[in-house]
C-alpha cells in the first residue's frame, strides 16, 4: 500500500502514523470535551473513565491510548508507542509537572532539553552556573535499530538540581530520544543514591509552529510536596519559553551550515541526523 | 541597497539591545561604551536566538541561550563558555549590517554598496517614531499626495510651526513602515513635537482606515 502525502495534507508519513500526545488524562474536564489541535487540525479530547474518546472537531473518532499519564491519539495508523518502563516502578510518584503553550516547532523544544550548555545562562543558580558553564564530552548515538537517540555520560555542575536538593552536586545525565517529539532524562536521584529520576518532555505537537510542552515526572521523592515540585518545573519552564519563542527561524533547520554546533551540541547533532533519517518533514527546514 | 532610518539615537542608550525591523530583516542595535554602533543580524549564529534578548557587555554582546560572546565592531566570536578552551573558528561571526549615525537618527543599509545618505539638516531635533501599519510606498505616496516635497523616495519635508520638518520612511515590512520625524530647529521644541504628534496620530488614523 503506497502512501500518498496528498491524503496527509502534506504530513509525512512518519509524523502520521505515530502516537501524539494531546492532553495530561488527570487533567482533562470531568464533563464535556476540550478542544485542542493536533498537527494542525481541531480536535477534541474527552475523558472516557480510565480511557479518552478523542475525535476531529465536526468528524470521525480518532485511535486512542492513554500511557504514562496522558492522552495519545494520531492521525494515521500508529504502531506501538515506546517504552518507558520507569512509569510502572511502584515506588516512584508520576506527575504532570507543568504543561505549556509555545510558539515553536516541535523540534526546537526537544532541541532545548538535550542542552546542557544553556544551564548557566538560562537556568543561573538552579540547573547551572556561570562560574561552572564547561560541558564535557558525552557519548551520543542512534540506536542500531534506528529507533531512538541515546546521549549517555553526560556530567554537569548543578547549584540545585531537583526540588529536593540542599546543594550543588556534579549530576550525571542520561537521554533518550524514542520519538521525534518525545525526550526522557534520567539523572541521579538526590533521595535514592545509585537511582535516576525520570523526567520527560512530552510534546504535543498543535502545528508546525505551535506546541504543548508536557514535563512527566516520574521521580523518587516520597517527601517533596506536589506544589513545590510543580513550582520548580514551572520556575524552569518559564525561563525557557521566552528562548524558545525568540528562536529563528522556528522550524528546526535540517540542511547543512543552517547554524554553528560545537562539540557541546553533539546530542542535537545526532538528533538533526536522525530526522532526517525518518524523513521527518513537520516542524522543521529541509 | 540604500541606508534607511531604523532608530533614534537616543533608543541606543547605554548597555541596551535595541530591536528593529528593515524590509523583514530583524536587526540587532547596540551601542559600546566607546559610542560605536553596531547593527547586527538578529539571530545567533550558534542556535539562532534573538541577539537583541542578549546583554549587552560595553565592548561585547553576550547571547542569551549560551552565553556566547561577539566583539563590538568586529562582530567576531571571542567566547564559548562551554567550551573555555577554545578552539573558536575565525568565521564564526555575528552577520553585521552597514550602520551610520546622523542628524540624531541611526542609518542601516542592508547591502555592501551604500549609496549616500539624505541630506539632513545639521541641527535637528528627533520627533516621535510613528509605526504604521501600511506600506512605505503607501506612505510615500499619501504624503506626496498631500502636497509634501519629496527629497528623496522614502524622504519628505513640509514646514510647520515655522520649522523645516524632515519625515523618513523606515520600510520596516511589506505591509509596515515606521515614520522618523527630524525638525530643523535649536531651541522651544516643546510645542512643535507636541503638534507633530497630533498631525502624525491624526495622519496615522487616515491611512489606516484607507488600505
Ligand atoms: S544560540 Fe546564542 S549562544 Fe547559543
Ligand atoms: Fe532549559
Amino acid at each position: 500500500m503506497g502512501f500518498k502525502m496528498t491524503e496527509t495534507g502534506g504530513i509525512d508519513p512518519d509524523t502520521w502514523n505515530r502516537w501524539h500526545v494531546v492532553g495530561c488524562h488527570d487533567e482533562l474536564p470531568d464533563d464535556g470535551a476540550r478542544a485542542t489541535r493536533l498537527l494542525g487540525r481541531a480536535i477534541t479530547v474527552e475523558r472516557r473513565g480510565s480511557g479518552a474518546e478523542v475525535r476531529l472537531t465536526g468528524g470521525g473518532a480518532l485511535p486512542v491510548k492513554v500511557a504514562y499519564g496522558y492522552v495519545w491519539s494520531s492521525l494515521g495508523t500508529p504502531g506501538p508507542l515506546f517504552e518507558l518502563p520507569e512509569h510502572a516502578e511502584a515506588d516512584r510518584r508520576n506527575l504532570n509537572g507543568c504543561s505549556f503553550f509555545v510558539r515553536t516547532s516541535p523540534p526546537r523544544a526537544i532541541e532545548n532539553f538535550l542542552d546542557m550548555a544553556h544551564f548557566p545562562f538560562v537556568h543561573t543558580g538552579i540547573l547551572g552556573e556561570e562560574a561552572h558553564p564547561d560541558v564535557k564530552d558525552y557519548d551520543v548515538a542512534i540506536s542500531t535499530d534506528g529507533r531512538e537517540v541515546v546521549a549517555s555520560n553526560c556530567h554537569f555542575y548543578q547549584p540545585k538540581a531537583a526540588a529536593a536538593s540542599t546543594g550543588g552536586v556534579d549530576v550525571t545525565y542520561r537521554y533518550r530520544v524514542p520519538h521525534p517529539w518525545c525526550a526522557i532524562l534520567y539523572k541521579d536521584s538526590p533521595a535514592k543514591p545509585g537511582r535516576s529520576d525520570v523526567i520527560a518532555l512530552f510534546v504535543q505537537p498543535c502545528g508546525e509552529e505551535e506546541i504543548v510542552a508536557n514535563l512527566a515526572l516520574f521521580i523518587l521523592d516520597d517527601d517533596t510536596p506536589l506544589p513545590a515540585l510543580r513550582r520548580f518545573q514551572q520556575q524552569i519552564f518559564v525561563q525557557d519559553k521566552p528562548i524558545l519563542e525568540n528562536q529563528m527561524p522556528r522550524r528546526l533547520p535540517l540542511y547543512p551550515r543552517a547554524d554553528s554546533p560545537v562539540r557541546a551540541d553533539k546530542a542535537s547533532i545526532a538528533y538533526r541526523r536522525w530526522l532526517r533519517q525518518l524523513g521527518t518533514s513537520f516542524g522543521v527546514l529541509s | 541597497m540604500s541606508y534607511h532610518p531604523v532608530a533614534s539615537s537616543r533608543d541606543l542608550a547605554g548597555r541596551h539591545v535595541f530591536q528593529a525591523c528593515l524590509l523583514g530583516q530583524d536587526i540587532a542595535l547596540w551601542r559600546a561604551d566607546d559610542g560605536t554602533v553596531n547593527a547586527w543580524e538578529n539571530r545567533c549564529p550558534h542556535r539562532g536566538v534573538r541577539l537583541s534578548l542578549g546583554v549587552n557587555l560595553g565592548d561585547r554582546l553576550m547571547c542569551r541561550y549560551h552565553g556566547w560572546r561577539y566583539d563590538s565592531g568586529s562582530g567576531a566570536c571571542s567566547h564559548i563558555p562551554a567550551h573555555p578552551e577554545g578552539p573558536i573558528p575565525a568565521t564564526l561571526c555575528a552577520r553585521r549590517f552597514p550602520v551610520i549615525e546622523a542628524g540624531g537618527l541611526v542609518f542601516v543599509a542592508l547591502g555592501d554598496d551604500t549609496a549616500a545618505l539624505p541630506t539632513l539638516p545639521e541641527t535637528a531635533i528627533p520627533l516621535r517614531a510613528l509605526p504604521v501599519g501600511r506600506p512605505a510606498e503607501a506612505i510615500a505616496a499619501a504624503l506626496a499626495g498631500a502636497g509634501l516635497a519629496a527629497a528623496g523616495p522614502l524622504h519628505f519635508a513640509e514646514t510647520q510651526g515655522g520649522a523645516t520638518v524632515h519625515l523618513l520612511i523606515q520600510p520596516a515590512s511589506g505591509t509596515t513602515c515606521v515614520i522618523h520625524g527630524l525638525a530643523d530647529m535649536s531651541a522651544e521644541a516643546l510645542p512643535l513635537q507636541r503638534h507633530m504628534s497630533r498631525l502624525m496620530e491624526s495622519r496615522r488614523r487616515a491611512w489606516e482606515a484607507r488600505p
